[in-house]
């Protein structure tokens, strides 16, 4: 037990960290998850603009991406990146953060046809930056 | 209708086996990530199982051994004893999570509240565990289960690209993506394939419904079309996150994600029944691994078990499968992941899967216990075989698992 004590200590205290520090590749993958739940989200809002879904699945399940968006962003705001991603960590953050708020209105709106499209468009503009973001 | 009932049990083992919550998102996973071309794995564990899940039919319908009873025969008390408690873990692992599942399906269903529904789920299986026979279990969750057939008819709606569809089918390195994420998913759905719960249940089964040797035909019939529809369902969700999700940038991690699979290219007929099919495939799983747990036991320590019985007349296999099932609904209702437990469950399985087949492999192909009904040549070399490939899979999955940091590259 004596040996996992500080082996402990530290990933408390990497916890309490918030992450640690993003090197390029692990940005990417991050900015690769914001880019999926936007994409996710279109698709559902295309979905539900169509007709084609039902309510309770979508206040269900856009309301588990959306928490899922806001956990990311809210990571993304506490990371420190290495010097060449310092501009774009608060930029994947706004995006997961847009994600989350787009998925929280299909959550309260499940019926609204029409607010749906618009949210589809927008879902379509950040998963089409955050890809550029993933790749850049 | 008779002959097509009696495949149930087929059915039932292979959908609790293939489609059950941790598969059906690992299948999903692997689509989005790798098109088609991991179809060749499920093609190898779909043949594996049939084999392996035919000779232990066949020795309940000719020695009335289960497999747990094989076990402790030929592997000893010690080994036996390392055999029972890895595959009791990985069975409740994998409950917890099936529990857990058929909470998510419901409140994808229903909106209600996911911990409500946890409990509702695991008095509706003990219910359904306690009253109905174990025919109807069987048809009940096997044949609801086939709902998920909703997925082949969206695939073939979404136009898939048969050319990497064929050449998904031949065993191959990868074009492009990371290797180690690829051997996570080949030893992942092999694992998978091959878990050893189904092979648990369907052998118990097999004593459940009294096979003698005139029903061999049976056997073989329930391993080939069961596990063969259990594939096919595989490849189905494959192909539909190859498919819409591959190309979107989407990774699958839900079974709300699953269900938009179906949504989109069939609406919402298409969503309901995924969702139908889920609750059933996933419900199917829980019975299986509860079941299997408990027959695990009660075959290792010789006590009277069996559904065939009376709860009275096997009163410990009867509290093993109600305080299996109590403390699975414990551990989803902590707030673990579903998805996620099972994950490592079929991960964990595999250090299990020699401690199951070996003794299998050496009880069938014993003349002097199995007559005349002793494995032939074929059998005997495609058991071998796979033993390889099995060894191959226990040795590498935790090392693949932690190098992809779970899939995740």
């Amino acid at each position: 037990m004596s040996r996992l004590g500080p082996l402990l200590a530290l990933v408390l205290i990497l916890a309490a960290c918030g992450g640690g520090t993003l090197n390029a590749e692990s940005f990417r993958k991050e900015a690769e998850s914001v880019q999926s739940f936007a994409a996710e989200g279109a698709l559902l809002a295309r979905d539900i603009a169509d007709g084609k879904s039902l309510s309770p699945y979508v206040r269900v399940h856009a309301g588990e991406l959306a928490k899922d968006a806001e956990t990311l962003a809210r990571r993304l705001e506490r990371a420190k990146g290495v010097p060449a991603l310092r501009a774009k960590l608060p930029r994947a953050s706004r995006l997961a953060a847009r994600v989350a708020v787009a998925l929280k209105k299909l959550e309260a709106e499940p019926g609204d046809r029409t607010g749906a499209r618009r949210l589809q468009g927008e879902l379509e503009d950040v998963a089409h930056s955050a890809e550029e973001l993933a790749s850049a | 209708v008779s002959k097509i009932f009696q495949v149930a049990l087929g059915i039932l083992a292979a959908i609790g086996g293939f489609v059950d919550i941790g598969d059906i998102v690992f299948n999903v996973a692997a689509g989005a990530t790798f098109g088609y071309q991991l179809i060749w794995v499920v093609a190898i564990g779909v043949v594996g199982i049939i084999v392996y899940s035919e000779m232990c039919g066949r020795v309940a319908a000719v020695g009335k051994r289960a497999v747990f009873d094989a076990i402790r025969e030929r592997m000893g008390f010690g080994v036996g004893l390392g055999a029972l408690i890895a595959s009791e873990i990985v069975n409740f692992m994998t409950l917890a999570a099936e529990v857990g599942g058929i909470a998510i399906a419901l409140q994808l269903l229903s909106g209600l509240p996911y911990r409500a529904l946890i409990l509702l789920a695991a008095v509706v299986l003990a219910v359904v565990v306690w009253v109905a026979p174990f025919e109807w279990i069987e048809r009940i969750f096997g044949y609801g289960g086939l709902c998920l057939l909703v997925f082949a008819v969206g695939a073939l709606k979404l136009h898939p690209n048969w050319g990497g569809f064929g050449h998904g089918w031949v065993p191959h390195v990868p074009d492009s993506g990371n290797l180690l994420v690829y051997g996570y998913f080949v030893v992942g759905l092999l694992g998978a394939a091959m878990t050893p719960y189904e092979v648990y249940f369907y052998s118990s089964g097999g004593i459940e419904e009294r096979w003698q040797p005139a029903d061999l035909g049976l056997n073989r019939a329930n391993s080939i079309i069961g596990y063969g529809l259990g594939g096919f369902l595989s490849i189905a969700l494959m192909i539909v996150s190859a498919e819409l999700f591959l190309p979107e940038g989407v990774d699958p991690s839900t079974l709300g994600t699953v269900a938009l699979g179906a949504e989109i290219p069939l609406g919402q007929a298409g969503l309901f029944l995924a969702l139908l099919g889920i609750l059933f495939a996933v419900g199917g799983a829980a019975i299986d691994t509860c079941l299997a747990g408990a027959y695990n036991l009660a075959q290792f320590f010789g006590w009277e078990w069996g559904k065939y019985r009376r709860p009275a007349q096997a009163p410990r296999f009867t509290i093993s499968w109600a305080v299996l099932l109590v403390l699975a609904m414990a551990v989803i209702m902590s707030g673990i992941d579903a998805v996620m437990l099972t994950e490592f469950a079929v991960i964990f399985s595999v250090v299990a899967l020699p401690l199951t087949y070996i003794p299998i492999l050496l009880v069938a192909n014993d003349k002097i216990y199995m007559g005349r009904y002793a494995n032939g040549r074929l059998a005997n070399t495609l058991g071998l075989v796979y033993l390889v490939v099995i060894l191959f899979v226990s040795l590498t999955a935790i090392p693949f698992m932690i190098l992809s940091h779970m899939g995740q590259g």
